[in-house]
């Protein structure tokens, strides 16, 4: 954040308010001169006092002294950085910080396919974030990093452990059914961030055993392969822009990553490395008062086949020996990082070349994720009016994963008797141990340990991902640029469910086995006709050709029936129960683009695009339909305070207002779903079958209509900077994967219709608080509101609902006009025409009716984040992330189950007498004098109390939070310590902790979990709370170094 | 400048159809978007089975062919879906109707039209027809007219009585077609897995499925016996023309929906409505020799159903139905079957009445399924002669050929239109058993048809529902168009 501020007009002018004037004398002034893109120093930088001409150049610590009088000016100058200027001060050290002249002005940053724009220019909210601030919080996963950092975007990681994926969402979610993720763009080129879809694996031949519908285990978001400590800047744009530069893939927004490059000077070499303890410090509460039973007889085997063992039963024994299971079964978990980096150039080339290993272990015993990443970045000038650049990546990435959701360890955990010390989970033939008085393992949930030891799941992925980006200037006014992308990568996993377990025992063992291969190719061509007519009007017109070819084929095998119990692999199964299947699907797109910038006089600039754009998905194999579709935005950015009159107002420095308006069309998300799509079966005599989708030929692009208003502005000597935007964001003819009548002759069917509008606004403040010698204070606050409405159902259909999100009961995610695209509906209580609860005459319980309600919408009313940056004596640093969310709903059906199954500790009070508030459904319960329910229950006694008394909208909490997620201390060595000695240039030493605390109001253990993965399209699955394991708290620390 | 305009939109069209070339790859290359049609035929005879299969762990609680091991289940008090049940029950038959069997039999037919090969449509028909025939006797009102057409998002329910001469109209048009022949796919007879591409057999099942519907019009004046008789005698000549389903039984997959390898049917213990007909409870002392070998004797050798609503214990030693008959995970399963047909034709000739000819249809009936089930021909004969069979045509009364029918469609959810078709007559049907707690909802009533499924009509096509009144919680209780005196 101070680098920000910092900008480069800042620096000298503090320096001058700080610079008092003194009496003149000449000295040795002397100082450190370092980079402003990554703070290292900066050797071979030329000084220059204009006064005397007197010139030398910094060492290779960066290091100068050059004489001077007080009050000469001294000139710094460094080829590809803008030259510096400074007035030598009575007394002390002038450092200088040099800002690269690509990101002069500060402002500067890269939108489009590699196109750097400056800030002023742009007519949109295009947040940064620095890639040291991500570096610095260690976090496996980096979108993890930017939760709080930028307003308007939201994070939810599908669980703690290592490689869980984080579903991210700008503004709100648009899409009832699609991909509301934005696009990754790396350098240039755009960077897959999807999952693997289970719907693409083979699921077991019994209907009791292994199905797949992104439940039950969890796949990486691949975006997060990115090494943290690559990345130079992250820009997010969400706004209209977004999909003018980069089609329909930017619909959702876009997130622009660029990462670092070699900077020019003496080769250099910087190595970092963390150590990181996690520890779960928010358990479950349960209660430890009554044993398992039924209606307060003691009954060991009391169960429910969907939750597990039950607890209605007497009291314990008061010498009943208690174990904490829970506690037992977390570990204190131990992960490290090491980087390495090595750079160096000259005036005309640089490279750089990056190594990074992790090794994060999870909280749950055989949880990891290992992963290699290297990366090799080259830039060079090919003569005067050519460059060529190109950065090539590699990454290895091994995940090993426990199963997740309904039925699994963590469920099991919190409903394992307490009397038993569940670390005994194997009998000594090597078997399963189970409570139940049964040889059927099936009838009852894995030990919690069993489950993670022995049905164990792992992906292992390979990546390339690179680019080349050549551009030459033939001409003053003309620039051609061409950028070519690959991203490549193949993951190879298993999922296997152990013979002796619930879901493996009717197939005696099931392994699902894949690999995905994903390929995506990809050129830009852009010709730049830049021209300035009559001095004040600033011509820039581009042309630009885009293509894109993305392949994925998941090759799935499923087997049963294991030889031996133990062994992994598909060849260990039965040959007559393993399966194959192949899942495909390939999408092109061809984008052409002109965009048109007229600026006047740095102070009004006008931007126009237009752009037809082609894509495979909307074409059929039997009829002849057009793959294209056109769209186009228009924009205004006026920076009014360089308006005569307003200029140098001393409070407001800095004033721009901002208005834009896009269009933007978006083809079908998936391939072959306009012509008919075959399944092949695997019931006898095999052949194929419609598959689910019915076949749409008419089915046309979504479109969506962005508005967007807005300004920045700086107070204050540019110490305090407001960033202000309200969208409205209204996509019509969605196309959503909607389940119809099977009148249609399908079950679902692509289908297009329905208006969803967004509405929000997003705040930036940025402050440099405190400013003295010793002590700095920076602080960010971001602020965000979002509202998400559904206009209009598809075709007036009543409603729409994603029956992965089905996992607890009836909720489920499910939207109709009139709601948010988060609404959440369960099952209701049925009332009375005066809306009182109707309770059943002969048990005295609410009647339950099969009626939707809506629960809740899991859209929070606004998001803080808040970021300080502490600094004392310029080498103590303390910066900390605080996230802040008010309301939305969180479903908390883990605390669902615990009360089925009397393990909350809200089932204590079952031995007071009650009366639920309502009247009876006597035939009276409509008339004048209904009859109040008089039936008493005492639940101790009477057990279907909590199966009865509770509505799923009862678990729909509305929850706020403050969540500390990053705190960095940092700690720089001195100068004059690393001076002493000659290997280190540069040191620091730091503690980080991750989700230190939180602050909530919610009752159960982390608000912020996916019941899914990141795979499931719409609102997925955030924001249901069922079997996910907590966020983990975590403390890293490590060394930074350069040589 | 006009040249260089003509150059660009030149180079801009020869570019928009080259892009379009590009882009032209929306075709799965390995999954088909569409199919030779003899691919199509396994899985839609599948699906016909697995329909009345999957349904009949319900509609087999209403039969009383088996009941629940837990007590007071839904099912066996004549509940409905919407009353206490999960939302798929008793909906299959309904799905694969409108989804993979009838999507795909249109696939099937339209296929083998473009490449020219005849057969398919009339076998495409028949199976139509029978689907119609199944889940319009479930349900009574459907979308007929307006099924399977992709273009609409909701859809109107039309009369029984329109769906009705629809189905007679499509197998009419199946035996025109079936009779056309014309060049027929080289590789019908192995996909075939029912009659292995023989028409004449599929001509047999058209008539069997023009025999059921005539025959459930029995209460209506306009009934003609001799239409029924006369479709009985164009249909199926003995037990190897059984329109039957097969199953390899190798994996889960492959296996029977009755099969243990699919273990649907754990949760259900024979009836004792069936059981008291076979073990000599109600033919005092004449243990039917189809007993042993379609159930399972407990331990103590004892055969033994439970009643409806009561649920299993341990002191009742019900035996489980897996291993027997039709319960093994190869076993093929008839969805209409040769001794059927002759209890059909034995129930329009004593309603004719020409009970000689019905009483001699009666017998043969009952042998082939001695026969089905693999009864020796001194057993079945020594049966034959015991005081459980009329011994001459004037003896034969109604209830002994609904009995027998009872006995031989063990498993066929069709008995349920027999049920309901003569009112669930406790003279008709004597060992059927009037559940203790029948569902308050249906006061007092029986059940009669089928709640609409929940993910296709209730869901989404709501408007239709409410108007049949099928969201009313005694809607399964009101009488099907086909059961009534109503022409």
């Amino acid at each position: 954040m101070r680098k920000n501020l910092r900008l480069f007009l800042v620096f000298p002018l503090l320096l001058l308010v700080l610079s008092k004037p003194v009496i003149a004398q000449e000295r040795s002034v002397s100082g450190t001169v370092t980079s402003d893109e990554d703070g290292l120093s900066m050797p071979g930088v030329s000084v220059t006092n204009l006064k005397t001409n007197i010139r030398t150049k910094t060492n290779d610590a960066g290091y100068y002294s050059i004489n001077a009088t007080t009050g000469d000016q001294l000139v710094f100058t460094f080829v590809g950085f803008v030259e510096k200027k400074m007035i030598v001060p009575a007394s002390g050290l002038v450092n200088i910080k040099l800002v690269s002249a690509e990101n002069e002005l500060g402002n500067v940053i890269v939108t489009g396919y590699g196109v750097k724009r400056n800030k002023r220019e742009l007519a949109y909210q295009a947040p940064t974030v620095k890639g040291e601030e991500i570096a610095q919080t260690r976090r496996d996963n980096f979108l993890n990093a930017l939760a709080g950092r930028v307003p308007g975007l939201t994070v939810t990681s599908s669980s703690g452990l290592p490689g869980a994926s984080s579903q991210i969402v700008l503004r709100g979610a648009t899409s009832m059914s699609g991909n509301n993720q934005p696009l990754f763009v790396v350098d240039g080129v755009p960077l897959d961030n999807s999952g693997l879809n289970q719907e693409s694996l083979i699921a077991a031949s019994n209907t009791n055993a292994v199905g797949f519908a992104n439940r039950n285990s969890d796949y990486t978001n691949r975006i997060a392969d990115i090494n943290p400590e690559d990345i130079e800047e992250v820009v997010i744009l969400k706004g209209p822009e977004a999909t003018a530069l980069y089609g329909s893939d930017g619909a959702s927004g876009a997130i622009v990553i660029t990462t670092r490059k070699g900077v020019a000077g003496k080769a250099r070499v910087s190595y970092d490395n963390a150590f990181r303890v996690d520890e779960v410090y928010r358990f479950p509460n349960i209660q430890t008062k009554f044993a398992r039973g039924t209606n307060g007889i003691y009954n060991p085997e009391a169960y429910s086949t969907t939750y597990g063992f039950r607890y209605f039963g007497p009291e314990y024994a008061a010498n009943t020996p208690l174990y904490d299971n829970i506690q037992n079964f977390f570990r204190r978990s131990f992960s490290q990082q090491h980087n390495i980096s090595l750079e160096a150039g000259n005036a005309e080339s640089s490279y750089r070349f990056s190594a990074g290993y992790l090794d994060s272990r999870g909280v749950v015993a055989n949880t990891g994720l290992n992963r290699l990443t290297l990366r090799i970045s080259a830039q060079t000038k090919l003569n005067k009016n050519m460059k060529i650049s190109s950065s090539w990546s590699y990454i290895l990435s091994d995940n090993d994963k426990v199963p997740k959701g309904a039925g699994t360890y963590y469920n099991n955990l919190i409903t394992y008797p307490k009397d038993i010390d569940a670390r005994n989970f194997v009998n000594s033939d090597g078997t399963r141990k189970i409570i139940k008085n049964t040889l059927d393992f099936a009838t009852e949930f894995d030990n919690p340990y069993w489950d993670v030891n022995k049905n164990s799941s792992n992906d292992k992925t390979n990546r390339l991902t690179g680019n080349v980006n050549f551009s030459a200037d033939p001409l003053k006014w003309l620039n051609l640029t061409t950028i070519i992308g690959i991203d490549n990568y193949s993951t190879e996993g298993y999922y296997l469910t152990h013979p002796n377990s619930r879901y493996g025992f009717a197939t005696r063992g099931f392994i699902s086995s894949y690999v995905q291969n994903y390929q995506n190719l990809n050129g830009l061509a852009r010709a730049t006709v830049k021209k300035t007519i009559a001095e004040k009007f600033n011509n820039t017109l581009s042309a630009s050709f885009y293509v894109e070819s993305g392949k994925r084929s998941i090759y799935a095998q499923k087997g049963e029936q294991f030889y031996e119990t133990e062994f992994i692999s598909i060849n260990n199964t039965q040959p007559l129960t393993q399966a194959a299947k192949l899942t495909r699907s390939e999408i092109r797109k061809i984008r052409m683009f002109a965009n048109y910038t007229l600026g006047y006089n740095n102070i009004l600039y006008l931007n126009f695009s237009a752009i037809r754009e082609g894509n495979s998905t909307l074409t059929s194999a039997f009829f002849d339909k057009v793959p294209f579709f056109n769209y186009g935005s228009a924009s205004a950015s006026f920076v009014f305070t360089d308006l005569k009159g307003l200029k140098d107002n001393k409070i407001l420095n800095y004033g721009k207002l901002r208005l834009s308006y896009a269009t933007s069309g978006k083809a079908p998300y998936a391939s072959y779903v306009i012509d008919p799509q075959f399944s092949p079966q695997v019931t006898t005599g095999g052949g194929y079958a419609l598959g689910v989708f019915a076949s749409n030929v008419d089915l046309r692009p979504e479109i969506t209509r962005n508005f967007e208003v807005g300004g920045e502005f700086q107070f204050l000597k540019k110490r305090l900077s407001l960033d202000i935007a309200y969208y409205n964001l209204n996509t019509k003819d969605q196309i959503v994967s909607n389940r119809l009548s099977y009148g249609t002759g399908g079950v679902l069917k692509f289908i297009n219709g329905g208006v969803v509008e967004n509405k929000g606004l997003e705040i930036q403040l940025k402050a440099l608080a405190v400013d003295k010698k010793n002590f700095n204070w920076d602080v960010t606050v971001n602020f965000d509101k979002n509202r998400s409405t559904v206009k209009k159902m598809p075709a007036d259909l009543p409603l729409y609902y994603d029956s992965d999100t089905w996992v607890f009961g009836a909720v489920r995610s499910e939207v109709s006009v009139g709601t948010s695209v988060g609404n959440l509906v369960g099952f209701a209580f049925r009332r009375n025409d005066a809306g009182q609860l109707l309770i059943s005459p002969t048990t005295g319980l609410p009647l339950t009716t099969s009626t939707y309600v809506n629960i809740g919408d899991r859209t929070p009313d606004f998001k803080f984040g808040i970021i300080n940056s502490f600094t004392f004596f310029e080498n103590l640093n303390l910066s900390f992330n605080l996230d802040i969310r008010k309301g939305g709903v969180v479903f908390n059906g883990n605390e669902a189950m615990m009360i089925l199954t009397g393990t909350s500790k809200k089932t204590l009070d079952r031995l007071q007498p009650r009366v639920i508030d309502g009247v009876l459904a006597d035939g009276l319960e409509n008339s004048t004098s209904p009859t109040k329910n008089n039936i008493t229950i005492v639940p101790y006694y009477r057990n279907d109390y909590y199966d009865g008394a509770f509505a799923e909208g009862d678990f729909a909490e509305e929850v706020n939070w403050l969540r500390m997620r990053d705190l960095t201390l940092s700690y720089r060595l001195p100068q004059k310590w690393v001076k002493r000695q000659k290997v280190f240039r540069n040191a620091s030493v730091f503690v980080t902790g991750t989700d230190l605390f939180m602050i909530t109001n919610y009752s159960g253990m982390d608000p912020n979990v996916n019941a899914l993965n990141s795979s499931t399209g719409g609102f997925g699955g955030s924001g249901i709370d069922y079997g996910a394991i907590p966020n983990p708290r975590g403390i890293n620390f490590g060394i930074k170094a350069q040589f | 400048m006009k040249k260089i305009i003509i150059i660009a939109l030149g180079a801009m069209m020869l570019l928009n159809t080259s892009c379009k070339k590009y882009l032209d790859i929306n075709d799965d290359p390995y999954l088909p978007q569409i199919a030779p049609p003899n691919t199509y035929l396994p899985n839609i005879l599948y699906s016909v089975a697995e329909g009345e299969m999957f349904d009949g762990r319900f509609i087999g609680c209403y039969i009383q062919y088996w009941n629940r091991t837990a007590a007071n289940y839904n099912y066996d008090r004549h509940g409905s879906r919407i009353g206490q049940g999960s939302t798929t029950d008793i909906t299959q038959a309904f799905r694969n109707h409108y989804w993979v069997a009838g999507s795909g039999i249109n696939e099937m037919i339209g296929q083998a039209k473009k490449s020219g090969f005849g057969g398919y449509e009339g076998i495409g028909n028949v199976l139509k027809s029978f689907s119609w025939q199944v889940v319009a006797d479930q349900y009574g009102e459907m979308t007929f007219n307006q099924a399977w057409d992709n273009t609409r998002t909701t859809f109107t329910y039309d009369p029984q009585k329109e769906i009705y001469a629809g189905i007679q109209a499509l197998a009419d048009n199946a035996i025109t077609q079936l009779d056309a022949g014309g060049t027929i796919d080289p590789k019908l007879a192995s996909w075939d897995l029912m009659y292995n591409g023989d028409l004449a057999k599929w001509k047999k099942f058209a008539y069997a499925v023009k025999a059921r519907l005539e025959l459930h019009k029995s209460n209506k004046a306009s009934f003609n016996a001799d239409k029924v008789i006369e479709y009985v005698d164009k249909s199926f000549s003995s037990n190897a023309d059984n329109a039957a389903v097969k199953f390899d039984g190798t994996d889960g997959n492959t296996s029977s929906f009755f099969g243990s390898n699919r273990g649907n049917y754990g949760s259900y213990k024979p009836g004792m409505a069936i059981i008291n007909l076979m073990n000599g409870n109600y033919f005092t002392s004449v243990v039917d020799p189809r007993l042993s070998l379609m159930f399972n004797a407990h331990s103590d050798g004892k055969y033994r159903g439970l009643a409806p609503g009561v649920g299993d214990t341990a002191t009742l030693k019900a035996p489980t139905m897996y291993g027997k008959y039709l319960f093994l995970n190869n076993a093929s399963f008839p969805v209409i079957s040769y001794p059927e047909l002759q209890f059909i034709k034995a129930e329009a000739a004593f309603k004719k009445p020409n009970k000689t000819l019905a009483y001699s249809a009666f017998l043969e009936g009952i042998k082939a399924h001695m026969s089905f089930v693999g009864v020796s021909t001194a057993n079945a004969n020594a049966y034959l002669a015991s005081s459980a069979v009329p011994q001459s045509a004037n003896a034969l009364t109604l209830k002994d050929i609904l009995s027998q029918k009872y006995i031989a469609l063990f498993m066929n959810n069709e008995t349920w239109s027999d049920l309901r078709r003569n009112d669930y007559n406790p003279t008709l049907y004597p060992t059927y058993i009037v559940p203790a707690s029948i569902k308050p909802e249906n006061n007092g009533k029986f059940v009669q048809r089928v709640v609409y499924r929940q993910f296709s009509e209730f869901d989404w096509n709501i408007a239709a529902v409410v108007q049949q009144g099928a969201d009313q919680p005694d809607y399964h209780t009101r009488k099907n168009w086909a059961f009534t005196d109503q022409e």
